[in-house]
């Protein structure tokens, strides 16, 4: 169960954003290619790359997430003992969770009602091609909780103990 | 002003007293503005999307960072550094000047401080520590240099100021040209004063033969900047598709030409990339939810008034705003600067008549000038890091370099000319 959370895990937060940004990549390549070279300038790519990168950011920023890699400003936390930053972080975790639990719901219904608009050219309904949001919102909830049960385990082990 | 703005502000400063991730702060305090607000929670995720779905040109940003990484991977940044020294590295303080000219070859190729320090930079200080040079001035120097890469074009900053100002990207990219070089120059000569000071060795001196060998080899490499900007300012491409076939052109040249990358570091580079793309594009995404917020609240137009009673001279105005801009520097990364405080400084520099291009790389410079600036500047870290020299130790060689930089950031503050002179040649 756990290794197939984790292959779940990766598989929105590493392999699809990978494969979105090579796909962004090679249309736009192809794009210049048949502009500047074929003279024959292609009408969907415009489409296929900028919804790649914005499923490359959405879900790549849920990786960066999970490897505690965001840029953050930490003055005030370093100065803290290990149980004040513990604290911090609870704080931090529970802050970022009040606003996904805020969100989650209503941006499900924006997806809902963008399902009827689809792009220009592809016809791709915007309900899948901003459904990134959703999944961001989710994971980001997921880490900021799994943080918070890391820490309260931690913590009931005597770790913070000063 | 409203309660939700006032619960917004403490949100918005817990974000940094409790070290939470900047992108996910702004998206909570976006959020729970917009709940206690009363507008559709819908809103936030509209302008996420619609934000990163409509701005053509912020698609240049991962394209940058993939062409940086492909550099410092594959043999490229290797091939700068050794045609750097064949250039100035005879001198005395040699590899120091290397360390400045290298930067500024491998700015025309990359837009980020820090994807220099952290390839170029680790290359440059074990050099300079070979030749007896002490670790903390080389990383001072590394620091100092890698300033240079968002300020030459191309540069990840212009390109959001560009989507928040409507600025030319184009006319900002030719606008940071004089000033990048500016800070190389003066970098030079401090160097050449510092080391006829303590005595910094010559480096190799070339035979002609020799140097012909190392130029053809890297030609490739430099044919790069070439590329990028030519492409953009002949008009055949727009900076995103320059910025990909950049990172095109690097990938074909690392795998056939200089045969460094294989599939294995191919996967570090895209893995790289999306960590990086991942880290700063969501500040992007999520403060365009800020922006709304700080549209909302009328917070430019407050602002304006405030600082128009201070002054309306735009002379006293840009030493207020280099000021602010120099202290923001040096706590807050220049990416969420941009996006946040330049918003709200925007609507003066149009009533003051302050040149959109002009103030742009103005800004730029002062925030790449707060990367290197104690206590919190991003590449201090970055240098310290990758040499293992302790901040402090590197702070006490940078604070000259700061005077040198800072001394430019004054010239090309009250001489406009000096950023304009080449986008005026240029018509977009």
């Amino acid at each position: 169960m756990k290794k197939f959370g984790l292959f779940i895990l990766n598989l929105l937060e590493i392999y699809i954003p990978l494969s979105t940004f090579i796909i962004m990549f090679l249309t736009f390549i192809l794009q210049i290619f048949y502009r500047y070279v074929l003279n024959n300038p292609l009408t969907w790519t415009y489409e296929v790359s900028v919804l790649g990168f914005l499923w490359t950011t959405l879900l790549g920023s849920c990786y960066v997430r999970r490897n505690h890699s965001h840029i953050c400003f930490d003055i005030a936390y370093q100065n803290r003992s290990e149980k004040g930053k513990m604290i911090f972080r609870l704080m931090g975790n529970s802050l970022v969770i009040i606003g996904c639990i805020i969100g989650v719901f209503p941006t499900y219904q924006y997806l809902l009602d963008m399902s009827i608009e689809k792009t220009p050219v592809l016809r791709i309904p915007f309900s899948i091609g901003f459904l990134p949001v959703l999944i961001f919102i989710i994971l980001i909830a997921d880490h900021s909780i799994y943080d918070i049960v890391l820490d309260i385990a931690k913590f009931k082990k005597g770790a913070y103990k000063e | 002003m409203s309660f939700a703005f006032i619960v917004f502000l403490i949100i918005f400063i817990l974000i940094f007293i409790l070290k939470i991730p900047i992108p996910l702060g702004f998206f909570t305090a976006t959020a729970i503005y917009a709940y206690l607000s009363g507008f559709h929670l819908s809103i936030i995720a509209e302008k996420m999307v619609m934000g990163l779905y409509t701005k053509y040109i912020l698609m240049a940003v991962p394209l940058f960072i993939f062409t940086g990484n492909i550099m410092n991977t594959g043999k490229i940044t290797e091939k700068i550094f050794k045609f750097a020294n064949i250039i100035v590295g005879k001198f005395y303080g040699g590899m120091a000047h290397v360390n400045v000219v290298a930067s500024i070859i491998f700015s025309g190729m990359t837009g980020s401080a820090l994807a220099d320090a952290s390839g170029l930079g680790l290359m440059e200080i074990e050099a300079m520590r070979e030749q007896g040079y002490a670790d903390n001035f080389s990383c001072a120097i590394t620091a100092a240099s890698a300033t240079i890469g968002p300020i030459f074009p191309p540069s990840i900053p212009m390109v959001f100021y560009s989507m928040l100002s409507g600025a030319s990207i184009g006319k900002l990219f030719l606008g940071g040209m004089i000033p990048g070089l500016l800070i190389g120059v003066a970098l030079m000569i401090y160097i050449a004063f510092i080391a006829k000071k303590r005595n910094y060795p010559r480096g190799e001196s070339y035979a002609f033969r020799k140097a012909i060998a190392i130029t053809i080899s890297s030609f490739p490499a430099l044919l790069t900047p070439v590329i990028l900007l030519g492409g953009i300012y002949t008009g055949v491409m727009t900076p995103t598709e320059a910025a990909a076939v950049a990172a095109f052109y690097s990938l074909i040249i690392s795998i056939l030409f200089y045969r460094s990358m294989g599939k294995k570091e191919l996967i570090i580079i895209f893995i790289n990339t999306l960590k990086m793309t991942g880290k700063i594009s969501i500040i992007v995404a999520t403060s365009f939810g800020i922006c709304f917020v700080i549209t909302n609240e009328r917070i430019p137009n407050v602002i304006a008034e405030w600082l128009i009673n201070i002054t309306n001279n735009k002379y006293v105005f840009l030493f207020i705003i280099n000021i602010a801009f120099i202290i923001l520097g040096m706590f807050i990364n220049v990416n969420t600067i941009t996006l946040v405080f330049i918003p709200i400084v925007l609507p003066l520099i149009e009533t003051l008549g302050i040149d959109l291009v002009h103030f742009g790389v103005v800004v730029d410079l002062n925030m790449m000038i707060g990367l290197s600036t104690p206590p919190y500047g991003g590449l201090l870290f970055v240098t310290s890091g990758i040499s293992g020299t302790p901040i402090k130790s590197i702070m006490k060689e940078m604070f000259p370099m700061l005077l040198v930089m800072y001394t430019v950031l004054f010239l090309i503050t009250y001489i406009p000319q000096i950023v304009l002179f080449i986008p005026n040649l240029f018509h977009f």
